[in-house]
């Protein structure tokens, strides 16, 4: 049998594009392979377990494990290779619904700017098309992920509403509002894939502000598992078939340039088998998806697409720099109250600062980072917990903190590749060379607009000393995780600096695809879920014949 | 060279065993295993006497209708994903009947609370952070929390998020 679509990987990418292919055509066979298994979703007694302790989230086994230590040495997974510390460990998910089981549903656009990097700043690529081609698949991905978000927000032009309010600022976040208007630095509501209550008919429940996001017991937190169960239990396409634990090996490509069928290992049956389909979309993220086209090669030596050499390379993430401040009491007993950030700042994610590195500030859940439940459990009475609340675990206060994203350019030296050991899924291990020479000025550039915040919040050094902006650097820390990977397979109008077109379709193929992080030229200072989820939706669009054209 | 290939291969594929076995929530329950036990009534009680103390040693106050079921429904889902716990629950509350008549009721509860680091492998240990500890957690999330002046926490089920509606966490911006 030959399926009319084959898609590789089961996170957002296939589920959006799944939904809009069976939209246009509901006799459509849709044939979904995922190496991973399944993990329950909405089950109370596992949510009882992460109540109790987040180390329980049942979905920890189906990451990766952490590189060999020390290396060269047995144990571990993957290989490290490059300058900077970029780690897999936690940074996704081999699992049904991918990386979406565990991401926090950030959903932010891009700004046209950051569709002109090269254009605007020399460095890295440009888009082959623009902010307003992507706006109304912006629109209809915020959609599909649920989001709340305010639309009167006015940091990029939109033609729809959010489909849900915003969560308005939490208590914790005034301090930080009032430092920021004193400064003249703009804010605004993070827009979160956190479903609200609306007139659109929906099996998904709400947000019921439980606080225990990394494992919702009412699935209100996007999981693109939920949404293909939804699909396969409730609708009629008969045509959608999922298989989980299949780990594709390679994609048969014949001579005139078709993909014809991808070779599978059905890990439960140890079997390996063939099938066939009229077009392949590889949608296993920025990294397997890259890995895939490079060990497909029975014609091409360096893997599908990659005649120019860019498959695997260009690869960024954003490095999460968690910035620091001096011990400030806490008079207004602020805690945490919600399980995502509620405030954000996009002042510094503009054209001015482009060529530098944009970056993005986020006022984090835990921001004055009260944990009752230590206190209780490490014995304190009741007085002791009251002055705690007021004082911090020592009596001199709380360190506050910020998140803060900052835009990687791609490098065609930073890559990934596969390493020929198989992980314990049957998938081969990864090759991570990554080098970043240049972020610790970055941050320490930062860290001066970090010290005037905290300066008006009230953060002092001493009886009467300024924050400064060396002692913000010296309390930071850089996270490179590899959450927001991408760039690998990079879209380009010229096939000379890129893998993929602007339909997605791998240059010189026929009927073979990418569809992930994989395809960004550029990634800005944002999460690029909702922006890889428009395009999941155009792509769905483009594969049926009817996308919205606006790419002028 | 392929014989030591082979070595390789296997000693990597047992270390990576090893550490995925600790990585993974194994459960302890199989097909072969027996029905779930319950919590006898006594046990309940006993165990129920220890939430309500929970909410004297910290002056929690607030409403307690409908703990006794939410307690309930927590032990049966801890003894479902792991049936040690019924044997837990029932070390506990023998342990603690008989600290009531060595202390007095306050007192026992005070020692097992306030007693930041018990010996370890002691039955004190094993009371407190197995079933103590967890029903502070567990009592936090339903409403406790709100002796500390927040409006939610984590683990509570605040609401959802809706037009006119008041907003389920304290805001930036003071209330009506």
């Amino acid at each position: 049998m030959s399926f009319d679509f084959l898609i590789i990987g089961s996170g957002v990418a296939a589920t959006a594009l799944t939904e809009r292919l069976l939209k246009n055509d509901p006799s459509a066979s849709i044939l979904i392979l995922e190496a991973g298994d399944r993990v329950p979703t909405r089950d109370f007694a596992l949510w009882q377990e992460v109540l109790l302790d987040k180390k329980n989230l049942p979905y920890v086994r189906c990451r990766d494990l952490p590189y060999p230590n020390p290396p060269n040495t047995l144990g571990g997974e993957n290989l490290n290779v490059g300058s900077a510390p970029v780690t897999l460990v936690g940074s996704r998910l081999f699992v049904y619904g991918g990386s979406t089981m565990e991401w926090g549903g950030w959903s932010l656009r891009l700004k046209p700017e950051d569709f002109m990097l090269r254009s605007e700043t020399g460095r890295g690529a440009d888009w082959p098309f623009g902010y307003d081609a992507l706006e109304t698949y912006y629109c209809q991905a915020e959609s599909h992920l649920a989001v709340s978000g305010n639309s009167s927000d006015a940091t990029v032009a939109r033609s729809a509403d959010y489909p849900f309010r915003h969560f308005p600022f939490t208590f914790q976040d005034k301090p930080v509002i009032d430092a920021m208007e004193a400064l003249g630095i703009s804010f605004g509501n993070m827009p979160i894939a956190r479903r609200g209550i609306s007139d659109v008919r929906s099996r998904h429940a709400p947000c019921q502000t439980t606080g225990t996001c990394d494992y919702c017991p009412f699935g209100a937190r996007y999981v693109a598992s939920n949404y293909l169960d939804d699909m396969r239990t409730w609708t009629d396409c008969a045509g959608l078939e999922v298989r989980l634990n299949s780990v594709v090996e390679t994609i048969d490509v014949d001579p005139s340039n078709k993909a014809r069928a991808v070779r599978v290992t059905y890990r439960t049956s140890d079997q390996l088998k063939t099938e066939e389909a009229e077009r392949i979309i590889v949608a296993g993220g920025a990294i397997e998806s890259a890995k895939l086209l490079q060990r497909s090669n029975q014609h091409c030596p360096s893997g599908i697409g990659n005649d120019s050499g860019h498959v695997g390379a260009n690869f960024v993430t954003h490095p999460m720099v968690i910035f620091n401040s001096p011990p400030m009491p806490n008079p207004l007993r602020l805690q945490p109250e919600l399980d995502f950030p509620t405030l954000i700042s996009r002042h510094f994610d503009t054209k001015a600062q482009q060529a530098a590195g944009k970056f993005m500030i986020v006022n984090p859940k835990d921001h004055v980072p009260v944990d009752l439940a230590v206190r209780l459990k490490g014995g304190k009475a009741r007085p002791d917990v009251d002055a705690y609340l007021t004082n911090g675990p020592d009596g001199h206060g709380f360190m506050r903190r910020f998140l803060v994203y900052v835009e990687v350019f791609g490098e065609k030296t930073n890559t990934i590749s596969n390493y020929p050991h198989p992980n314990r899924l049957g998938l081969l291990e990864t090759v991570v060379n990554f080098s970043n020479n240049t972020m610790q000025n970055r941050v320490a550039e930062i860290a001066k607009e970090i010290a005037k915040i905290y300066t008006q919040i009230g953060a002092q050094l001493g009886l009467a000393t300024q924050v400064t902006a060396e002692y913000v650097t010296r309390h930071t820390h850089i996270d490179w995780g590899a959450h927001h990977a991408a760039s690998t397979c990079r879209m380009s109008v010229d096939p000379r600096d890129g893998v993929v077109d602007a339909d997605l379709k791998i240059h010189g193929m026929e009927n073979l695809y990418v569809c992930s992080n994989a395809v960004f030229p550029s990634i800005g200072a944002v999460n690029p879920t909702l922006t890889l989820t428009a395009l999941a939706l155009r792509l769905g669009d483009h594969l049926n014949g009817n996308r919205v054209r606006n790419d002028a | 060279v392929k014989a030591a290939e082979d070595t390789e291969s296997a000693l990597r594929l047992f270390f990576v065993l090893v550490q995925e076995r600790g990585m993974y929530q194994r459960r302890s329950r199989n097909v072969l295993s027996s029905p779930t036990p319950v919590v006898s009534a006594e046990t309940e009680a006993a165990m129920w006497d220890l939430f309500v103390a929970i909410g004297e040693v910290w002056q929690l106050k607030e409403n307690t209708a409908g703990y006794p079921l939410r307690l309930r429904a927590f032990m049966v889902n801890r003894v479902s994903l792991h049936p040690e716990y019924s044997g837990y629950y029932q070390v506990a509350a023998r342990f603690i009947a008989g600290l009531i008549a060595q202390l007095g009721r306050d007192e026992a509860y005070k020692k097992i609370f306030m007693t930041e680091h018990p010996p370890g492998g002691s039955e004190l240990e094993a009371v407190k952070k197995q079933v103590s500890d967890e029903f502070v957690d567990l009592r936090l999330a339903l409403g406790g929390f709100l002796a500390f002046g927040a409006l939610n926490y984590r683990g509570y089920f605040g609401g959802a998020n809706l037009p006119d509606e008041p907003v389920p966490y304290r805001t930036s911006e003071p209330g009506p």
